[in-house]
């Protein structure tokens, strides 16, 4: 059922888009990954194969692939608020839908914040040495592991409260930021006076740019706090940077893929593959991002051969794990810097859903790789853990992308007082 | 539930990429008169030329008792073997990488307002990685041997370290200057081609004639040389990345502490670029005012490169938290000790908040609109901010004097030679601006022709071998 918008000087169009059977089959999908997660942690649980902390970890990264994709979205959002560029005129209603699903993240965020107290159980080192000194009886050997480098971080910074407590100013920033971008959208949008619209849009701006400082700084400390912290003594500044390559990869694969599936509907006719081109040509730099920091990265610890950092990239080329980094090189840079390099590709609606879908699955394997080979897997035993993975983000997925469509589906999936700027809209109006 | 809504669509004017009534003409004659009639240029072209020739001059008198007496003259000393030479090595290359930013990644990505002042972007990275090249050759000590850089074969089993990123900045900067030399010459040949037809001198005639190496203007010569231009472009855009990732690498890969941090080669680019965007504009709002070119280069191309200089120094700034963050949470004694130093205890802290003030405080002015078309201010931050970004390097190569055991430790400071061949640079690099700015279009008047409304005979930015729009 498409509600009814009209838009002066471009005629009757229908922007609003009924969603809800597809909303019922993501919402069946994530029924079916909690369930999948829920069954194989039970059973690998209560047979040993697994430790409980393997339970949070997978969740981790599930839930880790879903704040990407949201967070993703604000930096977007905000970037088309403050640059007011042609090509997010088409993506802004998926981004602000994307955003709106920020509430889900502090459900999703609920057993990630008990994985701080779990302490022997938390697959966090910090939490569990937090846990270890509370219970350490000896006053000589606590006082020397309270006085070593990661004794000292853990009592300043990584420990259990203190994570909560910034994880909860985290929420209300940005959660606060995407409230007020998402509000002055409706006011830039549906307002009829012109001159309060106006104004609106002046405020968009300026709310944008405090979007995207905003999302920078708490990117960083979400992401040393939620992932960083696996590893012991790890410390890498060009991490956050690979966080962003992934955030903004997954969300604009996943805005694509709204844009390519509404193009034969409420897109009909505005949707051109002139426009899918520069989409394609915008995702090819993502790509490309990603690449150049990551290997940035790799090659500086790398060359650097110091012991704190080394583990790092060590785990993941050693064997067994090898196989991902060639899936990741291959897939996600080669085949995707090969493939989108062609317009006939890039204008390709079908050839672009295939990729912006396995550019999506490959930030979800870059996620696993971050999280999974921290641990020594002759302690957290050689059970199919993976399919927790797959469970979790599934899971999480299926709810998100039910509240997602929902979100896209109550208002206009495109800003009607600026889709003049779009190819065809333009030449009517000038 | 049906809803109706009328909501009208609200239009902004998008600002004029050329001012003024111009047609094909008068945007021929405006910029071609600048190279072919002297009495174009006044007495800010003069004190621009003899002053940079002053510095030439210095400059040749410092290379030359460098050469005689060797780099001892500098106030290099162990720890601090770099010094002012990879400072300003880094800073020039820095400059240099705003040209090919404009040339070519924003051809690739269709923004007109690039046009006007992408040839002296281009001519400005040209001279900026002259400038830069000179200090390691002259830091290698024998500048004569500087070909041993490269590997050939010869008889003293002579060959370069390749696993040194010194060896990998020899083939990242020689490539870079190659590739913008002919990026900016290609792009160059329609518009000599254009001199050549409109001289009336015969010495102009002949030498324009010949740099525009048999030009036509045939359909075919517009095809081939619109291609060629964007496949040199599509060349170039990666280089802009390698080249500063490159030049970070010097640092980073070392376990230098503050110097090894992976966000260097993503840091420095963007610090080149912001660095880059402030000389476009040091060098574009006299120049405009000079040769009453503000038609050409409007207030709206100025505001759009105020715009990315911010948002670059915004990343910039960002680098710098990043650094201290990594520093406090690594816990590592060294890194965190490191920081103190530079920021707070350390005798160069002062130069941390000097950088910190011309970079990060004094450019937040830029948010306000009023500002970004003060050309005044515009032009005074600008030049804070080149400021700003030699004081990043310093920064960066003086924490050399602090460095893991305190028996390392040393001061460093720089000797008036070392200022005399910095301040050559800037004789070098002016006197072959203005030079340039003699004898060469400054603005692309191919492209700014194609740049012009339909009516006015122009293209409406589409290129000349696309076909009327």
């Amino acid at each position: 059922m498409a509600d009814h918008v009209s838009t002066e000087g471009h005629g009757a169009t229908d922007l609003k888009v009924d969603l809800s059977s597809y909303r019922t089959k993501a919402l069946l999908v994530g029924i079916g990954g909690l369930a999948l997660f829920g069954i194989a942690a039970g059973a690998m649980v209560a047979t040993n194969a697994i430790p409980t902390k393997q339970i949070f970890a997978s969740y981790s990264v599930g839930f880790m692939y879903w704040v990407a994709v949201t967070l993703g979205a604000l930096f977007f959002l905000s970037l088309q608020y403050l640059s007011g560029g042609k090509w997010g005129i088409l993506m802004r209603r998926p981004f602000e839908a994307a955003t709106r699903c920020f509430p889900l993240l502090i459900l999703f965020f609920i057993p990630v914040a008990g994985s701080f107290f779990a302490g022997k159980n938390s697959p966090y080192p910090w939490a569990e040495f937090y846990d270890h000194i509370q219970h350490e009886t000896n006053e000589e050997l606590k006082k020397e592991e309270l006085e070593s480098d990661y004794g000292r971080r853990v009592v300043e910074y990584s420990n259990p409260t203190f994570s909560l407590v910034r994880a909860i100013g985290i929420f209300v920033i940005l959660g606060g930021i995407i409230f007020v971008l998402n509000s002055t959208a409706r006011k830039a949008e549906e307002n009829p006076d012109e001159n309060a619209a106006a104004d609106a849009r002046a405020r968009q701006k300026v709310w944008g740019s405090w979007g995207i400082i905003l999302y920078a700084l708490c990117g960083m400390v979400l992401i040393t706090d939620w992932v960083m912290s696996y590893e012991k003594f790890f410390a890498s500044s060009m991490f956050p940077l690979i966080f962003h390559a992934n955030a903004m990869l997954s969300s604009f694969a996943l805005a694509l893929l709204v844009l390519i599936g509404l193009r034969n509907t409420a897109l009909k006719g505005i949707y051109h593959p002139s426009e899918q081109i520069h989409l394609g040509s915008f995702m090819l730099a993502m790509a490309l991002f990603w690449v150049y920091t990551t290997y940035s990265q790799f090659m500086l610890v790398w060359a650097g051969n110091l012991p704190e950092e080394l583990g790092y990239p060590l785990k993941r080329a050693s064997e067994g794990w090898k196989p991902i980094w060639y899936v990741l090189l291959g897939l996600r840079f080669f085949l995707a810097f090969g493939l989108l390099l062609f317009r006939e590709v890039k204008s390709n609606a079908k050839a672009m859903r295939i990729i912006s879908i396995g550019l999506m699955c490959m930030v979800g394997v870059d996620i696993f790789n971050w999280i999974e080979p921290t641990f020594d897997r002759s302690q957290m035993g050689y059970a199919p853990y993976w399919l927790l993975d797959i469970g979790a983000i599934v899971g999480l997925g299926g709810i998100w992308v039910w509240y997602f469509l929902g979100q896209l589906s109550k208002y206009p999936v495109l800003p009607v007082r600026e889709i003049y700027l779009l190819k065809g809209h333009h030449d009517e109006q000038h | 539930m049906a809803t109706t809504a009328t909501i009208r669509p609200h239009v902004e004017p998008q600002p004029p990429a050329i001012g003024g009534n111009h047609n094909l003409t008068t945007v021929t004659e405006t910029i071609s008169r600048l190279s072919l009639d002297p009495k174009a240029h006044g007495k800010p072209w003069m004190i621009t030329f003899g002053l940079g020739t002053l510095g030439v001059l210095l400059f040749l008198y410092t290379v030359t008792y460098l050469i005689w007496m060797g780099p001892g003259i500098w106030g290099l000393n162990i720890p601090t073997a770099w010094g002012f030479a990879i400072i300003n090595f880094v800073w020039w290359i820095g400059i240099g990488h705003a040209g090919t930013l404009i040339s070519a990644i924003l051809l690739l990505v269709h923004q007109r307002w690039r046009t006007s002042i992408n040839r002296f972007a281009e001519a400005m990275t040209i001279f900026a990685v002259m400038c830069a090249g000179i200090f390691p050759l002259l830091h290698t000590g024998r500048p004569w041997l500087a070909y041993w850089l490269y590997p050939f074969p010869n008889n003293f089993a002579m060959w370069p370290q390749f696993r040194s990123p010194l060896a990998w900045d020899v083939f990242a900067v020689s490539t870079y200057f190659t590739v913008s030399l002919v990026f900016w010459y290609v792009g160059l040949i329609p518009d000599f081609a254009t001199l050549r037809d409109v001289a009336k001198n015969k010495l102009q005639k002949r030498i324009y004639g010949a740099l525009s190496l048999g030009w036509t203007g045939s359909a075919f010569n517009w095809r081939r040389y619109e291609k060629v231009y964007l496949i040199l472009a599509g060349i170039s855009t990666p280089l802009v990345f390698s080249v500063h990732s490159i030049v970070s690498f010097d640092f980073a890969v070392s376990i230098v502490p503050l110097w090894h941090a992976t966000i260097f080669p993503p840091f420095f680019v963007i610090g080149a670029i912001y660095s880059g965007f402030a000389m476009v504009l040091v060098l574009g709002i006299p120049m405009r005012k000079w040769y009453k070119l503000e038609d050409f280069i409007t207030d709206w191309h100025l505001d759009c490169s105020a715009k990315v200089m911010l948002a670059s120094g915004m990343m910039v700034s960002f680098g710098y938290l990043c650094e201290v963050w990594f520093a406090w949470y690594s816990h590592s004694a060294v890194e965190w000790e490191s920081t103190v130093l530079r920021v707070w205890s350390g005798p160069y802290a002062w130069s941390y908040w000097a950088l910190i003030a011309c970079n990060f405080v004094i450019p937040q002015v830029l948010w306000i609109k009023k500002m970004r078309y003060n050309m005044t201010v515009l032009f005074l931050i600008s030049i804070v901010v080149l400021i700003g970004m030699w004081f990043e390097r310093y920064v960066i190569v003086i924490t050399l004097t602090r460095e893991y055991l305190p028996s390392m430790w040393a001061r460093y400071a720089p000797t008036h030679h070392d200022w005399f061949i910095y301040i050559g640079t800037f004789g070098i690099f002016f006197s072959l601006f203005a030079l340039f700015v003699r004898f060469v279009p400054v603005i692309s008047i191919t492209e700014m022709r194609e740049l012009l409304p339909k009516h006015a005979g122009g293209q409406d930015g589409h290129a000349i071998a696309e076909g009327p729009p």
